[in-house]
């Protein structure tokens, strides 16, 4: 709701969505670290 | 279950009522922490005489809202004194070292509230009635508020994505951070690996309250700053890694800095 709210076309991604957006800028190795006692993830990708 | 989603009991307009006046509760509480109120909660004695002396206020308005605030869960009353639940002592109250009221500022700011005014005329167009691009509007002020006033509510998780990026790596490495705001990411690195060094990248007066947040941790001899707009500015590196943080969400596929901003050589990409 807040990226309707204040952009222009922003959205909340699924991981699947990231792994891609990695893929096509040329990274992989995609991974998902779930930061302990918060609602944020680290999403880490290699080139 | 959901409560609107319950097949059991009769049907009441609970939830209805309770969403259409949602507003207070949210400005009920930036009120009680643009007022101090949870400072003189804490400082005691939790009278209301002793409350609205501090906060400045009237005793009613301070007996009203700090009763709505009880019926919220933010605030015990007890013999006509009042005093912290567990939630605010730890969250609310300015003098404990995990409050968030700072976030208030932002999240409260007038720019991140407008466009809820007009919100079934941007579902209707699928756009922010913000100007230009929205929030990620060259030099958009609010991120200055964002970098100074977020800072509790992002740094419990600077050291676990510290540790993550390193992977135990101690020797030599350059850090690029990217929309760095309040700069506690890469700050955070550099605290764990004393050779690393990190540039931060952000609007000019961003990069100000990361350079003040820098200082703050010691590191500022191996923080540089890289003043401008994401999408055109020169990286500069090679770096080591890269973090990109609190920043895709805000563009679309299309425009993702993802695609625009890493055909340029940029080794080892993180978060």
């Amino acid at each position: 709701m807040t990226m309707l709210a204040i952009t222009v076309a922003g959205d909340a991604y699924t991981l699947s969505q990231l792994t891609a957006m990695y893929h096509e800028a040329g990274f992989g190795g995609v991974t998902a670290h779930p930061i302990p006692m918060s609602p944020h993830t680290v999403v880490m990708g290699r080139a | 279950m959901h409560p609107g989603n319950s097949a059991e009991g009769p049907l009441n307009p609970g939830l209805v009522l309770e969403m259409l006046q949602a507003h207070q509760r949210t400005a009920a509480l930036k009120a009680a922490i643009d007022l101090d109120v949870f400072r003189a909660v804490g400082e005691g004695p939790g009278d209301l005489a002793s409350i609205a002396r501090h906060c400045s206020a009237s005793e009613r308005g301070i007996r009203i809202l700090c009763d709505f605030l009880t019926i919220y869960g933010v605030l015990i009353k007890e013999d006509r004194r009042y005093r912290h639940t567990p939630t605010s002592a730890t969250f609310l109250d300015p003098c404990s070292p995990s409050s968030l009221a700072s976030i208030a500022q932002f999240i409260g700011h007038q720019a991140m509230r407008d466009p809820y005014e007009h919100l079934a005329e941007i579902v209707r167009t699928g756009r922010t009635v913000l100007p230009g691009d929205g929030s990620v509007e060259p030099e958009n002020p609010i991120w200055v508020q964002f970098a100074e006033t977020m800072a509790p509510m992002m740094a419990p998780m600077a050291a676990p994505l510290g540790a993550l990026v390193l992977e135990g790596h101690a020797g030599p490495m350059r850090v690029l951070d990217i929309a760095a705001g309040h700069g506690l990411f890469g700050i955070e690195i550099a605290k764990q690996n004393p050779h690393a060094r990190v540039t931060g990248l952000d609007w000019a007066p961003v990069l100000r309250v990361a350079l003040d947040n820098a200082r703050k941790a010691g590191v500022q001899d191996r923080y540089d700053m890289l003043p401008g707009d994401a999408f055109e500015v020169d990286f500069g590196g090679p770096y080591d890694a890269v973090l990109l943080t609190n920043f895709l969400h805000h563009f679309g596929w299309s425009s993702s800095p993802m695609k625009i901003a890493f055909p340029r050589p940029c080794p080892r990409p993180s978060a």
